[in-house]
């Protein structure tokens, strides 16, 4: 296993890993719930790529621009009926409301498609181009989709008036209602971006994965991992986390046996949690 | 003489009522029922003594089920060691395990540790399929069946784990110790200032609660005869946990019992109607408990209790 084939095969990782993380941050930072049905929608996602390519040969980069609208309103559907109702109670009690949507989201999935493991065949998924290194073409299309996310999403953070909004309102949102945002709109608003966000992830890593209505709970804890890497709040964190753990898990093959590979996402959660709960960068202590 | 209140007169009337129910009821599949709903109400009790009185939602508790079951299986099979002595082994080893990962993760808030804790049984269950030396790997680990073959006995095993782990928790529930759980659990800020060393009960909780776990799972392992690791140690355990005392009402002392109940009748006899359906039913009961009853169904009858009172004050004048 050579070095420069770890080292692009990481960046790339790293860049799916990011898109998968968005959602989770952006809910996070912004309302300061995890969402724990991350995992769900992550699956739903790769689910409808799958459905929409084995029905119409839709390719995947199309089915997200027809999924993207349809989670985002089903994000601000649970945001509005569900997560909205007990913002006053504990917080755990939001972390175990969303769990149960996690449940009934794979529920629906094990009825739709069954509890086989699935993937689907693009015509181009055996071709490769040379970076470095052979890499295989929907791995490429991952990294580009990536990045295109990513600028986006800032754009739209830095740029906009409802970006600005969702910023100020994951600094303080008591000062957010004085001064005239609409609290509750703009937080659903979150959730479904944060949702299409999610199902982005998904349909992105069901071009190279194949999956089942378990998937997503292991990308859940690697989201999680992310963006604690990464210090919670911010999308640049996002994505040095994303890089840093996709680099790590790359290289460990060198030390690791294969099947401990699961485990380093949590080992190094538990490390950062507890030696540097600030993240990578520290500059605030949320926890 | 002292006072015996109406709760211990029930509280002893139930427990006759189970001392004898094998003498008059053969029936094997309603005294495996019992062993397992007794089995239930034991773990599901560990749990709620780090979820429910302290606040710490764990979603990594199928990890100490693993360990109690392992170090049953283990002792039994490489060593001979009789089953019966291992289950307080079993319990010692979860709770020393707990200790070994809680050290580091309590000290995490709410999500943090809860989301941790999903790591912790995550990891654990990877390693015990990983060493195989050991644990026998992912095909696990087949102990020795007696050719002469009762549940009785296993019935009365778990029936007397399950009355004494009972009453730790309303010993827990009450005492100095449950009261620093609770004020834990209320503002953990608070309950530093006021002088609760909240480190050492946090730990203590999670040591007792893995000890209780331990244990149920060191009788399931000689209760079934197979232990592996996609079982024992499955995500899934750890989540019937949580569903079990959300259902019965979490934090509260009779919540595990009712929860329980509810679940063992859900799954012995309403889903095996409806199979595809589980996870959809468990979903839906969480969001519905979560947003509209947070006490489950202790916080049902105690409202309920509430009316009736009210009802009969108003008639009496």
């Amino acid at each position: 296993m050579s070095i420069d084939y770890l080292l692009v095969n990481a960046i790339l990782f790293g860049a799916l890993y990011a898109s998968i993380a968005y959602g989770l941050s952006i809910i996070y930072g912004v309302m300061k719930v995890v969402n724990l049905a991350h995992g769900g929608t992550l699956m739903l996602g790769a689910y409808v790529a799958y459905t929409l390519f084995t029905w119409k040969h839709v390719d995947p980069i199309l089915s997200i621009i027809i999924a993207l609208p349809v989670f985002f309103v089903l994000g601000m559907l649970i945001q509005r009926y569900l997560v909205d109702k007990i913002m006053n109670a504990p917080q755990i009690a939001s972390l175990l409301l969303l769990f149960g949507v996690w449940l009934l989201m794979k529920n629906v999935a094990y009825l739709i498609w069954s509890g086989d493991e699935v993937g689907y065949n693009l015509g181009y998924a055996l071709k490769t181009v040379k970076v470095f290194v052979p890499v295989s073409i929907p791995r490429v299309i991952i990294f580009v989709i990536s990045i295109v996310t990513t600028v986006l999403l800032l754009m739209f953070l830095k740029r906009t008036y409802l970006g600005k909004a969702m910023r100020a309102l994951s600094q303080n949102r008591d000062a957010c209602s004085l001064v005239g945002i609409p609290v509750n709109r703009v937080a659903q608003i979150t959730f479904g971006l944060g949702t299409a966000l999610a199902a982005l992830g998904g349909i992105l890593a069901s071009m190279i994965y194949s999956f089942s209505p378990e998937f997503g709970g292991n990308f859940l804890l690697k989201s999680f991992c992310i963006i604690v890497l990464g210090g919670m709040e911010s999308t640049l964190g996002v994505i040095v986390g994303s890089i840093v753990l996709s680099l790590i898990e790359s290289f460990s093959i060198l030390v690791i046996p294969i099947d401990l590979q699961e485990m380093i996402s949590f080992v190094l959660l538990v490390l950062i949690l507890v030696i540097k709960p600030t993240g990578i960068f520290g500059k605030r202590a949320t926890i | 003489m002292a006072r015996v209140t109406r709760a211990q007169i029930a509280f002893i009337l139930i427990g006759l009522f189970l001392f004898l129910l094998p003498v008059f009821m053969h029936n094997q599949y309603v005294i495996h029922l019992c062993i397992m709903t007794f089995l239930f109400i034991t773990i599901a009790i560990g749990w709620n003594i780090l979820g429910g009185y302290t606040g710490q939602i764990s979603f990594g508790h199928a990890s100490f089920f693993g360990v109690g079951a392992y170090t049953t299986a283990i002792l039994w099979l490489r060593l001979g060691v009789h089953p019966l002595l291992t289950i307080p082994l079993g319990g010692l080893l979860a709770a020393v395990f707990g200790v070994l990962w809680g050290y580091p993760l309590l000290r995490l808030r709410g999500y943090f540790f809860a989301i941790a804790t999903i790591g912790v049984g995550e990891a654990t269950r990877v390693l015990a399929s990983f060493w195989e030396s050991l644990t026998g790997g992912s095909s696990g680990l087949t102990l020795p069946v007696p050719k002469v073959f009762s549940k009785v006995p296993f019935y009365y095993e778990m029936l007397i784990i399950a009355l004494i782990v009972f009453i730790v928790s309303v010993w827990a529930y009450r005492s100095k110790f449950g009261l620093g759980l609770f004020a834990i659990k209320d503002d953990i800020d608070a309950s530093e200032t006021l002088g609760v060393n909240t480190p050492l009960y946090k730990i203590l909780a999670l040591a007792l609660s893995g000890f209780i776990v331990g244990i149920g799972g060191s009788f399931y392992a000689q209760y079934i005869f197979y232990v592996e690791p996609g079982d024992v140690f499955s995500f899934e355990k750890s989540v019937n946990l949580i569903l079990i005392n959300i259902v019965g009402g979490i934090g509260t002392i009779f919540g595990p019992i009712f929860g329980a109940l509810i679940f063992l009748v859900l799954q012995e006899f309403v889903l095996v109607l409806f199979p595809n359906l589980h996870l959809l039913v468990y979903g839906l009961l969480l969001v519905v408990i979560i947003i509209y009853q947070p006490n489950g169904l202790s916080g049902v009858i105690s409202y309920v209790r509430r009316k009736i009172v009210k009802k009969r004050r108003r008639g009496g004048t």
